[in-house]
C-alpha cells in the first residue's frame, strides 16, 4: 500500500515537472541574463540574415511553388490540384503576412506591398474584365489598378465567393468561361512571381534596391539612416505598427472593423476565410523580428533584441515576451470558428475576439511605450 | 497745486500700468526647443513611419475618429457596389489617397517618356477663367486631367513627361544636372482647345495640416503686410478664392496655389477629382455631363461621417522633431538660410491662433518654414496657369517642416510642385524671381556653406 502511493506520488512529481518544462519551452521565458549584449550592427545583420531573407526566400519559393501548381491544375482543372493550389496560396501567404512585422525599406517605400496585397478586390471590374477579355498580356496586367492584381483576385478565383469555386468553374464555356478565368489566374501568378521576386531583391546585396548596404551600413552619408538607433527604432516601429494594423480595439484594427460592423464581408482573405492565420501570422512576424530568428523557432538567436533587452532590463524582456506569447496564445482560444462568424457568434466567440484585439493592443502598447524608449535609452550608436 | 499733485499721481499710475503691460512678452525664442517644430504637437519619430502619428492628448472617442480616417486613407476605392469603400470613378487619378500620398509624404512624378498612369502625379488644366475668377474648366474634361478610368470606361486622356537635361555650373566650377519638364497630352477621348493650361501637381505630405490650418487669416495677412517696415521680409500676397461652403471670397491656405481655404474643402476636391469620390463638399461626379458619367446611385459615395472621419484624421497628424539641432554644421546652415533671405518667405515660426475647440492646435509656437503666402518664384518654374490671385509664376510659399525625412519615409525625393529637382539642392537652384536674391547667394557661397545650408534643410 505504502509503496503505491509512493509510485503515485513520485509519478505525479514527474508529470508536473515535465508539464512545467513543457511549459518554459512554450513561453522561451529564459531567465539567463546574456554576459553581453549584443552590438547593434550585429542585431541588424542577424535581422537581415536569419529573419528578413530567410522569409522572403520563403515568400518566393512559395510563390514558385503556387506558379508551379495553378500551372498543373490550369493544363488539366481538377478538383484534387485546386486543394494544392489553395494550400499553396495560403502557404504564400503564411511568409508574407509575417513579413509585413517588418514593412520598411524598399518594400513599403517602392509600393511593392500594394502591388502584391491591396484589399478590397475590384469585383465587379474583375467580372466584367473575365466576360470580355481571354488575352491577359503582360502589359495589360501592368496596366491595371492594384484592386486587380496580387494575393486576393487569385483568392477570388480560387476559393470564389464564400468559398464555393469547383474545378468546374474552370472549364465552363459560357461566359466567364473557364478558359479566360485559366488566363488571368495565370496572369496574375506570373505578375505576382515577378513582383515578389522584386520584393525579394530588397534584400540582396548588389540589387538595384538593395536594402541590406543600406540598414546595415548607418552613417552621416546613409540618406536613410544616419545611425544604428534610427535603423532599429524603425524596426520596432513597424513591429508595433502591424499590432496596430491588425488588433487594436481602440484604433480600427482590422479585426475591429469587421468586430464593430458583424459584416464579414469586409474582412480580408473573406474569400479562402483565412483571416485567422493572416493575423496571428502578423504577430508570429513580431515574435521573429524580436527574437531574430524564422521559422518557427523560440529560442532567440544570439545577436537578437531579445538578448540586447534581457542584458540590460531582465523584467523588460520578460514583460515583452508574455505580451507577445499573450498575443499568440490568445489566438489558439479565438481561431475554432472563422473569423467572419466568430464576430457575430453571441456564444461567447465574440468575446474570444475582443480578448485577441486587446492582447494584441496591450502588445503594441509595451512596444511602444517600453521598447522604443529602451532603444533610445541605451543605443547609443 | 493739488490739483497738479492729482495730475501726477495719475500719470505715474498710468506710467506703472503700461509699463506692467510691456512687462508680457513673448516667449523668447533662444528659450524655446527648435526641435519641436509642431509644437506640443512634435514627434520624434525619424524613422520611415515619422509622417503618421497621432496628436497627443486625444480622447478614446476623437483616437478612434482619427485611427477610423486613417484606414480610409490607405484603403483602396472599388467601383460600386461593394461591401467594402464602394464609389470609385467612373474617372479617377488613383485609387485611394494613400496611393499618391505614399507612407503620409510626397510623391513621385511618372517615370520620362511613359504614360503617367498610376503614378501620382496629376495634370491641372484649364480654359479661362469661371465667373468667380477661379480657374475655367475646360468643356469637357472640367478642370482635371483623369488618366484613368474603370473598366469599360474610357479616360479622358493619358499624359507623359520628358525632361530636358541643363546643366547648371557653379562660379567654382562645379556642376549640376536639372531636368526641365516637358509634358505631352497623347490620346484624347475629345478634342482639347488649343490655349489649354496645364499645372501639373505633385502631391504634398499631409502631417501638421491642422496647425496650418489654425493660422489665423489675420497672422496670413500681417505676414504679408510686414515687408513693409522689416527688410528680411520678401513681399509676399495671400490668395483670395471662392469657398464653396461659404459661398465667399476667402484666403487660400492649401495647394501649391494656395487654392483652398479650409482642410475639408482640399480634401473633399482631392476625392472627387482624384478618385472619383463625390462627398458632401463636392456631390458632383468630376465626370459628370461627359459621355463617361454613370450614377451609380450612391449620393454621395462616402458617407459624411467617414468623410468627417478621414477629415479630422488629417487634421491631427503630428510633425517630425527637427534632428542634429546642435551640430555646427547645420547652425551655420541655419545662419546663411537667413543670410540668404530664404528665411523671408520660408519664415521659421508662426504662432497659430487660439481655438478653445481644439486645444492641440490652439496657440502654438510651431516651425513651418512657410509664410502661406504667393511669390513668384520666376519663368523656370512658372506654369502660366493663374489660379484666383496667383499668377502662372507665383507659388504657395512650401512649408519645409519635415522635409530632411522625405527619403526615409517616401524612399525618394521629389521636390518642387512637379517634382522634377531630385535633390534639395536643384530644388534650390531653380527658384528664381522673388527669390533670385536667395538662389544667387547660395550660388556664390563656398561649397561647404552650401552644404551646411542643405545640412541645415536635412536636419528640418
Amino acid at each position: 500500500m505504502k509503496t503505491k502511493h509512493l509510485i503515485f506520488l513520485t509519478s505525479v512529481a514527474v508529470t508536473l515537472f515535465i508539464a512545467s518544462c513543457h511549459k518554459a519551452d512554450n513561453n522561451t521565458t529564459t531567465t539567463t541574463t546574456p554576459t553581453t549584449p549584443p552590438t547593434s550592427s550585429a542585431i541588424i545583420a542577424n535581422y537581415c540574415t536569419n529573419v528578413a531573407i530567410p522569409d522572403y526566400s520563403a515568400l518566393l519559393s512559395n510563390a514558385q511553388a503556387f506558379q508551379a501548381a495553378a500551372t498543373t491544375f490550369s493544363a488539366n482543372p481538377n478538383d484534387n490540384d485546386l486543394t494544392t493550389m489553395r494550400t499553396a496560396w495560403k502557404g504564400m501567404r503564411t511568409a508574407y503576412e509575417s513579413a509585413e512585422a517588418f514593412l520598411i525599406g524598399p518594400i513599403a517605400t517602392l509600393n511593392l506591398d500594394p502591388d502584391v496585397d491591396t484589399w478590397p478586390v475590384e469585383q465587379n471590374s474583375l467580372d466584367s474584365l473575365l466576360n470580355n477579355t481571354t488575352n491577359f498580356t503582360p502589359a495589360m496586367m501592368a496596366s491595371l489598378p492594384p484592386t486587380l492584381a496580387g494575393f486576393h483576385p487569385i483568392e477570388y478565383l480560387i476559393f470564389g465567393q464564400n468559398g464555393t469555386a469547383t474545378a468546374a468553374d474552370f472549364t465552363v464555356t459560357t461566359t466567364p468561361t473557364g478558359a479566360s478565368k485559366i488566363n488571368y489566374l495565370m496572369a496574375l501568378t506570373n505578375n505576382l512571381v515577378s513582383n515578389i521576386t522584386l520584393i525579394r531583391s530588397a534584400y540582396t546585396v548588389g540589387s538595384s534596391d538593395d536594402f541590406i548596404s543600406i540598414i546595415e551600413n548607418p552613417g552621416p552619408t546613409n540618406s536613410t539612416y544616419q545611425t544604428h538607433k534610427a535603423a532599429l527604432l524603425d524596426l520596432v516601429n513597424s513591429m508595433s505598427s502591424i499590432c496596430g494594423e491588425v488588433g487594436g480595439s481602440r484604433n480600427d484594427g482590422k479585426i475591429w472593423s469587421v468586430y464593430s460592423t458583424q459584416n464579414a464581408a469586409l474582412q480580408e482573405s473573406y474569400f479562402s476565410n483565412n483571416s485567422w492565420a493572416d493575423f496571428s501570422n502578423n504577430i508570429i512576424g513580431v515574435r521573429n523580428a524580436y527574437l531574430g530568428v524564422y521559422g518557427g523557432s523560440t529560442t532567440p538567436a544570439t545577436n537578437s533584441l531579445y538578448n540586447l533587452v534581457a542584458a540590460k532590463n531582465l523584467s523588460l524582456n520578460n514583460t515583452i515576451m508574455a505580451g507577445i506569447n499573450n498575443a499568440i496564445g490568445s489566438f489558439n482560444a479565438a481561431t475554432s470558428i472563422p473569423f467572419g462568424q466568430a464576430v457575430q457568434y453571441t456564444n461567447g466567440e465574440r468575446t474570444q475576439v475582443l480578448n485577441v484585439m486587446n492582447a494584441i493592443d496591450s502588445l503594441q502598447s509595451t512596444l511602444n511605450n517600453k521598447l522604443v524608449p529602451f532603444i533610445n535609452q541605451y543605443v547609443t550608436d | 497745486m493739488r490739483k497738479q499733485f492729482t495730475t501726477y499721481c495719475y500719470l505715474f499710475i498710468i506710467v506703472i500700468l503700461a509699463a506692467s503691460c510691456r512687462k508680457y512678452q513673448d516667449f523668447p525664442a533662444s528659450e524655446q526647443d527648435p526641435r519641436l517644430s509642431g509644437g506640443s504637437q512634435t514627434t520624434f519619430d525619424a524613422g520611415s513611419g515619422a509622417f503618421d502619428h497621432s496628436f497627443e492628448g486625444l480622447s478614446v472617442h476623437d483616437q478612434l475618429i482619427h485611427d477610423i480616417g486613417d484606414k480610409e486613407f490607405s484603403l483602396a476605392f472599388v467601383t460600386a457596389p461593394a461591401p467594402l469603400n464602394p464609389g470609385l470613378g467612373p474617372l479617377y487619378n488613383n485609387i485611394s489617397c494613400g496611393s499618391c500620398h505614399q507612407s503620409q509624404g510626397s510623391g513621385t512624378p511618372p517615370t520620362p517618356g511613359q504614360p503617367a498612369g498610376l503614378a501620382s502625379l496629376l495634370m491641372r488644366i484649364s480654359y479661362g477663367v469661371d465667373e468667380h475668377g477661379g480657374p475655367g474648366p475646360v468643356p469637357g474634361f472640367g478642370l482635371q486631367l483623369q488618366n484613368n478610368a474603370i473598366y469599360g470606361t474610357q479616360k479622358e486622356a493619358d499624359f507623359t513627361v520628358n525632361y530636358i537635361l541643363q546643366t547648371f555650373t557653379y562660379p567654382n566650377g562645379d556642376s549640376v544636372q536639372l531636368h526641365k519638364p516637358v509634358y505631352t497630352i497623347s490620346n484624347s477621348y475629345a478634342g482639347l482647345p488649343g490655349g489649354l493650361l496645364m499645372s501639373p501637381r505633385l502631391p504634398p505630405e499631409v502631417f501638421g495640416m491642422g496647425l496650418l490650418e489654425n493660422i489665423g487669416d489675420a497672422t496670413i495677412i500681417a505676414m504679408s503686410n510686414q515687408a513693409m517696415f522689416d527688410t528680411t521680409i520678401i513681399p509676399g500676397h495671400p490668395n483670395y478664392v471662392w469657398d464653396v461652403v461659404k459661398n465667399q471670397m476667402v484666403v487660400g491656405r492649401f495647394g501649391h496655389k494656395a487654392e483652398r481655404s479650409d482642410l475639408a474643402q482640399q480634401i473633399g476636391v482631392a476625392l472627387n477629382e482624384d478618385i472619383g469620390i463625390t462627398n458632401k463638399i463636392f456631390p458632383v461626379e468630376n465626370c459628370y455631363g461627359q459621355p463617361q458619367f454613370k450614377d451609380d446611385n450612391m449620393h454621395p459615395e462616402i458617407s459624411d461621417s467617414l468623410f468627417n472621419c478621414l477629415v479630422y484624421y488629417l487634421k491631427t497628424i503630428q510633425v517630425p522633431a527637427r534632428r542634429n539641432v546642435t551640430d555646427p554644421t547645420v547652425l551655420r546652415g541655419e545662419q546663411l538660410f537667413k543670410q540668404a533671405k530664404c528665411s523671408g518667405c520660408h519664415r521659421q515660426t508662426i504662432v497659430t491662433d487660439v481655438n478653445v475647440a481644439f486645444p492641440q492646435v490652439s496657440n502654438q509656437t510651431i516651425h513651418p518654414y512657410t509664410d502661406l503666402l504667393l511669390h513668384d518664384l520666376g519663368p523656370g518654374l512658372a506654369d502660366g496657369r493663374p489660379v484666383y490671385s496667383a499668377n502662372g509664376s507665383e507659388f504657395r510659399t512650401c512649408p519645409l517642416w519635415g522635409i530632411g525625412l522625405t527619403q526615409v519615409v517616401t524612399g525618394q525625393t521629389s521636390f518642387l510642385h512637379d517634382g522634377r529637382a531630385a535633390t534639395l539642392e536643384q530644388a534650390i537652384l531653380w527658384h528664381g524671381g522673388e527669390a533670385s536674391y536667395s538662389q544667387n547667394f547660395f550660388v556664390h557661397l563656398p561649397k561647404n556653406d552650401r552644404i551646411a545650408l542643405l545640412a541645415f534643410l536635412n536636419s528640418l
